[in-house]
């Protein structure tokens, strides 16, 4: 039989501890006697004491194994043998003995309290000092108030403190100064570091229990050039749709904290993932019929989905056109990359290769040799280059002298009606200055002058001299010497003209292109410019550029090639926020 | 015929089939697989529908495993078994340890909500902690205990610290004074870090024998007045004296035996509650900085 013996030793008044075993023998003898099954010392109990014994129906029967021996039992009458039943006890000198519930594998289970007199202390000869944590001062409740203190400090009090309390005065106190930044999941995206918001949750979280409104970002931020979401999902503007590109399962509700959030780590303030373009646009066929007809994109199976397969660029070319209304104007129109034929017709004369040669052009400091840096500067922000202008790019190889005899005087950079004025006025003051004809070099500064009012004719001749020499030297410039150089001149009409130029400032202007952080690549590796002979030729890279180093998120050829590229998602280049224009926009 | 009662314990682990077991792997499987689901914008974290699903969770199990705390004096009126609660709040615990893990998607700061989790991770690994020490400790008390409690052990020990100085007395007065502060300047237990070392710092006043003076000395394991009482016993001339030398020499090494037991019961037991003292209160602490944890997060949405 197996018996589990389960004592309950009191080691102070209100505390005790358990000790199980378990003893295997048929016949379980009690006693202070070191041999017996079970070894019980005290006052009333005997060397040999009980043995205990099956009894009938689950019962175990008890009887003394000694004269002097005593059992009493629950009625405290004193007793030589008896019968115990589950849930029945009996006593021996300070020890209860119950017959408890036996777990599964045990016959009998029999718990053993010892009762102790209330203040008994162990005897011993030398000082007892303490023999349990709780004796030396480790007190749990204590210690758990400390924490709970501590938690609530830190963590509720403090913050809530700084929120309500007197902030200038509390700001001065170490401890409670921006308490409330204990409760920030993350850091801030680095574009609100700012004193004044990075260190005070309330500029964005003005009200508690209540999501960051739209209000709240908009004291700081304009809502144009940013519509507002509103204004997209009423305008039928750009995106529609705003809940439609929002990723489903997000606990979004279309305000601008749905898709700029904050305090993540890695920061998503500006979300560049695929799938905030794609889960709408996936199904973008390039070129379909219906985009084209309604101008509107085609949502159908397939499509682009990551870099992979978007299709080959589209140029926005600016052309000149001629319209009854609006007369002469520029027009932009946009032309598949791969156009075959595909030119520029800028009106611009003008050679890459020729002011690129490596052994330099001639200019007014003798031979220079000339960089793409030279003339294409980059605009403030880093995106796009500025726009060529004559007088600051080109002006200092290319004047636009007109009297051979004096170098010192130029036309204006205009159109040909100004350039003409100024130069009948240049050579009106001329003829009077020399009081007649000028043939040779002249000295403005030391006029020939005669005394007496001019003769009657003196204006007349002066004007119709003038205006020959004007006439003169314009055909010279616009034909041969300056113009032409750089202009396409129209030699179809009766009228001389010289062809405006336009070039276009953005080739792609949907895109947003960072040349400054492609700084680290010669302009050659992507525009071949020392090879072109003619302004006509296209030196904008296309798509097949892009891709020798850039590929989508979700791209696995570049993988599989084993090729080292970086990373680009939709809004690498596409942006959301677009005022100018639509994103189908022609 | 006395056999561990480690069993007993490994009792609460296998509890009602293992269900808690199998709760508990199911709750792990079940969190790992809303961790695991793809994130498309955000890395994983618990501002997430996945992380509030997690946190929710994890939130309730927090609760119900510190509501043992109210079953354990509920001895009467509380539904199920004391044992399956035991075993229920082993392996919930457990299991939370995985929830909150991936609740936070391992992502740490200074912050409240970093405190909570540090916070649960000492009273989980604190209690895996107490999980092995009721599943070895009790087992080696026994051994060491072998059937005689303590307070019968400390009844013994007095018993036969009458018995020395009642022999020693009959000795000459070096003899009996030595003995007696070997007696009354034994120290069993002391500051917490004594008791969990089991260091021993009893002293003796050894009265000079010979060429060697008189010295208060450390009596540790008993050794310096072993010792005394074996270079008194070569100085003595024989009779009765010596009789009781030798006696007084084998009750001091009974004694030795007795002492060293109590303490080794008294370190294993301190040991044996140690892990609570980190548990029970740093659960406490839990509770408050997961209220806030909570608040602020929905303060501050």
């Amino acid at each position: 039989m197996r018996w589990l013996i389960r004592k309950t030793e009191s080691l102070s008044a209100n505390q005790g501890e358990l000790q199980d075993s378990i003893v295997e023998t048929d016949k379980l003898r009690v006693g202070a006697d070191g041999k017996a099954d079970l070894v019980l010392l005290g006052a009333g109990m005997e060397a040999e004491h009980l043995v205990l014994t099956k009894g009938a129906k689950g019962s175990f029967s008890v009887k003394t194994n000694s004269p002097k021996a005593q059992i009493q039992n629950q009625d405290n009458k004193s007793v030589k043998k008896l019968n115990l039943s589950e849930g029945e006890y009996f006593k021996v000198g300070s020890y209860i003995f119950t017959y408890v519930k036996a777990p599964t594998g045990i016959d009998y289970a029999l718990s053993i309290t010892q009762v102790k007199e209330l203040g008994a202390k162990a005897t011993s000869l030398f000082p007892l000092v303490a023999m349990t944590l709780n004796e030396t001062g480790f007190n749990m409740r204590r210690w758990s108030w400390y924490w709970m203190v501590f938690a609530l400090l830190v963590g509720l009090v403090f913050p809530l403190l700084w929120m309500y309390g007197p902030q200038d005065t509390l700001k001065s106190i170490p401890v409670l100064s921006t308490a409330d930044q204990i409760w920030s999941p993350g850091p801030l995206a680095k574009a609100h570091h700012i004193q004044g918001i990075a260190d005070n949750c309330q500029v964005c979280h003005s009200e508690l229990f209540s999501p960051v409104k739209d209000t709240d970002c908009e004291n700081c931020h304009q809502v144009d050039p940013h519509l507002s979401v509103a204004e997209l999902t009423a305008g039928n503007k750009l995106h529609t749709d705003v809940e439609a590109v929002l990723v489903e399962g997000s606990f979004v509700e279309g305000r601008c904290a749905s898709c700029h959030i904050e305090h993540k780590d890695p920061s998503i303030v500006i979300r560049e993932d695929e799938p905030m373009c794609t889960n709408c646009h996936s199904g973008i066929v390039p070129e379909s019929k219906k985009a084209q007809e309604k101008g509107e994109l085609d949502v159908s199976e397939g499509g682009i989905t990551s870099f992979e397969q978007h299709p080959q660029f589209k140029l926005s070319m600016v052309e000149e056109n001629q319209s009854q209304d609006q007369g002469q104007h520029w027009l932009t129109q946009r032309y598949d990359f791969d156009t075959e034929g595909l030119k520029e017709d800028s009106n611009l004369e003008f050679s890459h290769r020729l002011h690129l040669n490596p052994k330099g052009i001639d200019g007014p400091d003798g031979r220079t040799e000339l960089s793409c840096a030279n003339c294409h500067e980059p605009e403030q922000d880093g995106l796009l280059v500025k726009p060529i202008l004559m007088e600051q790019h080109c002006s200092s190889c290319h004047s636009l002298t007109f009297e051979p005899t004096d170098l010192t005087r130029q036309v204006p950079h205009a159109n040909l009606l100004i350039v003409k004025q100024s130069l009948e006025e240049y050579y009106s003051r001329l003829y009077a200055l020399q009081n007649g004809p000028v043939r040779s070099k002249v000295n403005l500064d030391r006029p020939a002058k005669r005394p007496g009012k001019p003769k009657p004719d003196f204006y007349s001749a002066m004007k119709e001299w003038a205006d020959d020499k004007a006439q003169d030297a314009l055909e010279e410039l616009v034909n041969n010497k300056a113009c032409s150089t750089c202009h396409e001149i129209d030699k179809s009409k009766p009228k001389m003209q010289v062809k405006p130029v336009k070039i276009a400032h953005s080739w792609y202007p949907k895109s947003r292109f960072d040349h400054s952080s492609h700084e680290v690549f010669e302009c050659e590796s992507c525009h071949k410019a020392s090879d072109s002979d003619n302004s006509a030729d296209i030196l904008i890279p296309d798509i097949k550029n892009c891709r020798s180093c850039h590929a989508g998120a979700s791209d696995t050829h570049a993988l599989l090639t084993q090729e080292i590229k970086t990373v680009s998602s939709c809004m690498s280049c596409h942006q959301y926020h677009l005022t100018q224009m639509d994103v189908s926009h022609e | 015929m006395t056999q561990g009662s480690s069993s007993l314990y490994q009792s609460i682990l296998s509890y009602g089939g293992k269900r808690y077991l199998w709760l508990a792997s199911i709750l792990i499987t079940f969190s790992m697989v809303i961790f695991l689901i793809p994130h498309a914008v955000e890395s994983r974290n618990g501002g997430t529908w996945q992380g509030y699903t997690l946190g929710t969770l994890g939130a309730l199990i927090i609760v119900w495993l510190l509501w043992l705390g109210i079953r354990k004096r509920q001895y009467k009126k509380a539904s199920g078994t004391f044992q399956g609660w035991v075993s229920a709040h082993i392996y919930l615990g457990i299991a939370l340890l995985f929830i909150a893990s991936f609740h936070s998607a391992f992502q740490l700061g200074l912050n409240i909500h970093s405190l909570a989790y540090v916070l649960l991770l000492a009273v989980v690994f604190s209690g895996l902690w107490g999980l092995w020490a009721y599943l070895t400790l009790p087992e080696r008390t026994s051994k060491i205990r072998n059937g005689i409690s303590r307070d019968a052990c400390m009844a013994n020990l007095s018993e036969l610290d009458q018995n020395i100085i009642s022999t020693a007395q009959q000795c000459k007065i070096d003899v009996a004074n030595t003995c007696e502060s070997a007696v009354l300047k034994t120290v069993i237990g002391g500051r917490a870090f004594d008791i969990l070392r089991g260091i021993d710092r009893s002293k003796a006043e050894l009265a000079a024998i010979a060429d060697t003076a008189a010295a208060s000395v450390s009596n540790e394991q008993q050794k310096s007045i072993l010792d005394w009482l074996a270079k008194r016993l070569s100085t003595s001339l024989g009779g009765k004296e010596t009789e009781s030398l030798q006696q007084l020499l084998s009750l001091f090494a009974l004694r030795r035996v007795y002492i060293s037991r109590v303490r080794e019961d008294i370190r294993l037991h301190a040991w044996l509650k140690f892990w609570l003292y980190i548990h029970v209160p740093m659960s406490l602490g839990l509770l408050i900085a997961l209220v806030a944890h909570i608040l602020s997060v929905f303060m501050y949405w």
